[in-house]
């Protein structure tokens, strides 16, 4: 038994060559022992002599043994790949550094959109979770707002079952916290329901999550902020006082809200204290709503609800409010139309105006996505071109392995081993590349990442999944080619001059221009966008005007405040406002010609209180009428207008005296009527990229704003004047100011922003191009060296020769740009199309892209056809 | 850098194998080495040796012919080749050596 056991183990585990020996002299011992010993310690030694022979010199082959023949392949290639490298010093260098910058812009790239698209997506069930979106519509008036009423939370969720949570935010404000006789400006303060934090997930530090904002007077910090006010000490239960009126106890603190959010409040204030919040108005759209649906999270049922319980619940008040009904409003062209968007989708999807923070775009995910697409494309045909146009150099070596017994298999191995040997180069390097621009990348994009890459969840496996698929890529097609060489040919000196591949290398040549010459002329119009909006006529003067912010605290000082300003050398003029231009309003409603009778005349119209300095401190052009004066009485019930109001009023032609009035004024005659007593020219008061809308301006108090008109040259005498006026009259309250051109500067972040994005790949896309078409005439003129030095010999003069070496890469050029023309002009119409000031795409740019590239290229093969033309012609005839 | 790498061990075995000339197989090694050194030798331990003095090329081999004897299986004799025969001299050679350099003083043994 043990014997046999013993037989087949060491059949198992010892080399075949060995067993018939061994197993002999076993049989030997265990005859021996069974006449000495008798049979059971025979086979017992027999099985512990097969155990202690398991040695690894007896072993059969194994994975230590075998494989050696195709692991010194590897290595071979590996070797022939590093030589063949260093060989090329210089094209192994257009090679990696071309294919490392785009790599590491790929990176980059992909970074950024990984984090885009990560926004909200943290939320606890964010996939359940949905805001409700406004898009109205009456008369010629149309709004997307991402605000609905105030009583729709709780309504939604009393009359729907698969509502399981809803709750309201309101404004992104701020406002000076005091404590203890210190003064804090904070921004980002918001009203919030206490279910909110049944909905959104939001780390509590402090506090209980049942009890935060269930009471009034009460407000929630974040980490940073508690750090501000309290310091070490801790904040529960303490008070702090909000804008001078409003005593709050803190109940919680929270960790800061996470940077990839499309909203980031840092203090939460109960919506109890707003007062609007449960007058049930369901005509203002002024709370922003989150639901959190139940598991069957049916999004499209429960919008399919939406009518009937906009018929339930908002005919009343339409009712009374226009004298209308619903169904009138409706069948005459009104939309009351409420949506739900997906949490994760707010960011970059949503089109709504008056969004909290600034929105990202999934425009600008696919421009920088395919951008970075073609970047990579470009390196990889600087890879495939070198690789191809060098084929005569690399063709003997070819022919000899080929001769001595290569298969074109193993030829291909070697080739495409040498490309993604170069690929994980280009790839190591493009990552320290990466790591080293990091930190300018985050100030561009204005985000805070560290580590994509390497960081658990971070970008590693597609960067080494890319890595090899991009060896493969670019290596496929010369690994085909140049294994395809006949060895007898190619020995026989009938050298390919790669004619065969010049076809394929141009064509490379001319997708290589067309993106890069698209990509000039994408930024050139992307620039000049940018610098008509900001050089447009704004109508208003934002130059030389500080704005001093929260003067409402100034309380009954404000004149003093203002009478000690006016005094001061410099100060030309001070107005007092609630809105200043460029800003962002959000104070519309409708307002009515006098003479209306049905609401559908009604036009939405921003309404703003002014003081009577408010024209000459912004240099507002009265078209028609007068400005406010201070002396008259009556001016209390008069309104200035704007063009566009003036328009939409039909009052065009006349309209000084006219009179318009309030919507609620078709009800009943208690609402006020306004005169107009003037007409402005209409001024850029919103963003600039926002067409001007109808505007109306009151004489009233309203006194969060003074305007301080300087003279040139006189900024730090009037701010340091207005600021010691300030801290006489407040106490010592922190004097909060912006110059009018840095707030109008603030809203072009995000265009400027891709405008430098789209330049900075613009110009890396031209940059490689230009290292392949480098590499690639430092070849060709390498090539034609003789026919050269014939040429000068007979006579050709420098100039005619540097013509014949341009004209391949002219034509190539040439062909590029006419492609390039109509794709760019495509593509940059449509992303112009969103602007409401747009430019015309004139033919300028174009030919500025083309010839741009022109002079590149004729630089980078200037240079070494120059060298070649000018060489004398001994030296290229004499070689060899 | 050792020329000749060979153990103590494989040494014997390499003596052993040319003592025993022309019948030199495993269970033969064995034996003599076990009789004449007073000492266990395994079957593993023995095997081992020879399979890497076979290839590191101290040792040819080759198989004999069948008999009845043995389940029937070949014996496989083996034998020094010229480059065991050098390791072998260059062991001695250096033990020698080392034997010469002894200063006679040193086997003055003294009571201390």
């Amino acid at each position: 038994m043990l014997k046999k056991f013993g037989e087949k183990l060491l059949s198992f585990y010892c080399h075949p060559d060995f067993q018939e020996d061994i197993k002999g002299d076993l049989e030997e011992y265990y005859f021996f022992n069974l006449e000495e010993r008798g049979q059971k310690y025979a086979s017992r030694k027999y099985l512990i002599d097969v155990v202690l022979l398991f040695r690894l010199s007896l072993l059969r082959d194994n994975w230590l043994t075998q494989n050696l023949t195709n692991f010194a392949m590897v290595k071979n290639n590996l070797k022939v790949a590093y030589r063949s490298m260093m060989r090329h010093k210089f094209y192994s260098f257009l090679n990696l550094s071309g294919l490392a910058v785009s790599i590491a812009a790929c990176i980059l790239i992909a970074v950024y959109v990984k984090h885009e698209i990560s926004f909200d997506n943290y939320h606890q069930d964010s996939e359940r979770i949905y805001r409700i979106a406004s898009h109205l519509k009456f008369g010629n008036n149309e709004f997307r707002f991402p605000a609905s009423p105030a009583p729709m939370a709780e309504t939604l969720k009393n009359d729907y079952p698969e509502v399981i949570e809803s709750a309201r935010l309101r404004g992104d404000f701020q406002a000076l916290v005091e404590r203890d006789n210190q003064f804090f400006n904070q921004e980002h303060i918001t009203y919030a329901d206490q279910d909110i934090f049944n909905i959104l997930t939001f780390d509590l530090l402090q506090g209980d999550r049942e009890h935060l904002l269930d009471e009034p007077n009460t407000a929630v910090l974040t980490e940073t902020v508690a750090r501000k006010i309290f310091g070490d000490t801790n904040p529960v239960g303490e008070v702090i006082r909000i804008s001078n009126a409003l005593d709050l106890k803190v109940t919680g603190v929270m960790k800061d809200i996470r940077e990839n959010s499309h909203f980031r409040p840092e203090m939460l204030i109960t919506m109890l204290n707003d007062p609007t919040h449960n007058r049930g108005n369901w005509l203002s759209n002024n709370h922003i709503t989150y639901l959190k649906l139940a598991e069957t999270n049916d999004p499209d049922a429960l919008y399919d609800k939406f009518p009937s319980f906009i018929a339930t619940h908002f005919s009343a008040m339409i009712k009374q409010f226009t004298g209308n009904t619903l169904e009138e409003l409706i069948s005459s062209g009104s939309l009351l139309d409420y949506q739900l968007q997906p949490l994760s989708r707010i960011h970059l999807y949503s089109q709504e105006d008056y969004g909290f923070a600034s929105e990202g775009s999934i425009q600008y995910i696919y421009i920088f996505s395919i951008i970075g697409f073609f970047i990579l494309l470009i390196a990889c045909i600087n890879f495939m071109n070198l690789a191809t146009a060098r084929a005569s150099i690399r063709a003997k070596e070819v022919g000899v392995r080929k001769v001595l017994g290569s298969l074109r298999k193993q030829l291909i191995h070697q080739f495409l081993t040498e490309s993604i040997l170069s690929s994980f180069i280009a790839f190591a390097l493009a990552i320290g590349l990466v790591y080293l621009v990091l930190p300018a990348f985050n100030n561009l994009t204005d985000k805070e990442i560290v580590n994509p890459i390497f960081a658990s969840g971070g970008l590693w496996p597609f960067v080494l999944v890319a890595c090899v698929v991009i060896g493969l890529a670019a290596g496929l097609y010369p690994a085909f080619f140049l294994s395809g060489f006949r060895p007898v040919q190619v020995l026989k000196g009938e050298v390919t001059k790669g004619k065969s591949g010049v076809i394929m290398r141009n064509i490379l040549v001319v997708i290589q221009f067309t993106t890069s010459i698209s990509l000039i002329i994408g930024s050139l119009v992307v620039y000049n966008q940018l610098s008509y909006l900001q050089n447009m006529d704004l109508g208003f003067n934002k130059d030389q005007i500080i704005n001093v912010m929260d003067t409402d605290l100034l309380g009954n000082n404000l004149d003093a405040f203002k009478n000690e300003l006016s005094g001061v050398p410099g100060v030309e003029s001070i107005s007092v406002s609630g809105f200043v231009p460029s800003t962002g309003a959000g104070n519309d409603f409708p307002i009515l010609r006098a003479d209306a009778t049905s609401p559908d005349e009604a036009v939405s119209v921003q309404n703003w209180m002014v003081d009577d300095q408010y024209a000459s401190t912004y240099d507002l052009e009265l078209i028609a009428g007068q400005f406010f004066s201070k002396d008259k009485k009556t001016d209390s019930l008069s309104v200035v207008l704007n063009e566009t109001a003036a328009r939409r009023f039909g009052y065009a032609d006349d309209p000084i005296g006219k009179k318009i009035k309030h919507m609620n004024g078709l009800s009943g005659d208690e609402a006020p009527t306004y005169t107009i007593i003037g007409v402005i020219r209409d001024f850029h008061y919103q963003n600039m990229t926002d067409i001007i809308l109808p505007q109306a301006l009151y004489l009233g108090q309203s006194p969060e704003i003074v305007s301080v008109k300087f003279a040139p040259a006189q900024a730090s005498a009037v701010l340091a004047a207005a600021e010691k006026s300030w801290t006489g009259l407040t106490g010592g309250r922190p004097f909060n100011y912006r110059f009018m051109d840095d707030l109008f500067n603030s809203q072009f972040e995000s265009q400027s922003r891709f405008k430098t994005i789209f330049t900075v790949f613009a110009s890396l896309a031209v940059i490689i191009a230009c290292l392949g078409l480098f590499g690639l005439s430092a070849y060709i003129t390498e090539q034609r060296e003789k026919e050269i030095g014939i040429r000068k010999v007979l006579g050709a003069s420098t100039a005619s020769l540097l013509g014949l070496l341009f004209t391949t890469f002219n034509r190539l050029v040439l062909i590029s740009s006419v492609l390039a023309i109509p794709i760019a002009y495509y593509f940059m119409n449509d992303w112009l199309s969103d602007f409401s000031y747009q430019i015309q795409i004139g033919p300028i740019v174009f030919i500025l892209g083309a010839l741009g590239t022109f002079l590149v290229a004729w630089f980078t093969v200037g240079f070494q056809s120059l060298k070649a033309a000018r060489k004398n012609p001994v030296e290229n005839l004499r070689t060899e | 850098m050792k020329k000749y790498q060979l153990g103590e061990f494989e040494e014997i075995v390499l003596l052993t194998v040319g003592v025993l000339y022309g019948e030199a197989y495993g269970v033969a090694i064995k034996e003599r080495i076990e009789q004449k050194l007073q000492r266990k030798v395994s079957v593993g331990a023995l095997q081992s040796a020879l399979r890497r003095m076979e290839s590191k090329g101290y040792l040819s081999s080759e198989l004999g012919e069948t008999t009845k004897e043995r389940g029937g299986k070949r014996k496989r004799y083996f034998k020094i080749t010229s480059l065991g025969k050098e390791a072998l001299d260059y062991n001695r050679q250096t033990r020698m050596d080392l034997w010469n350099q002894i200063p006679d003083v040193a086997w003055e043994f003294k009571l201390c």
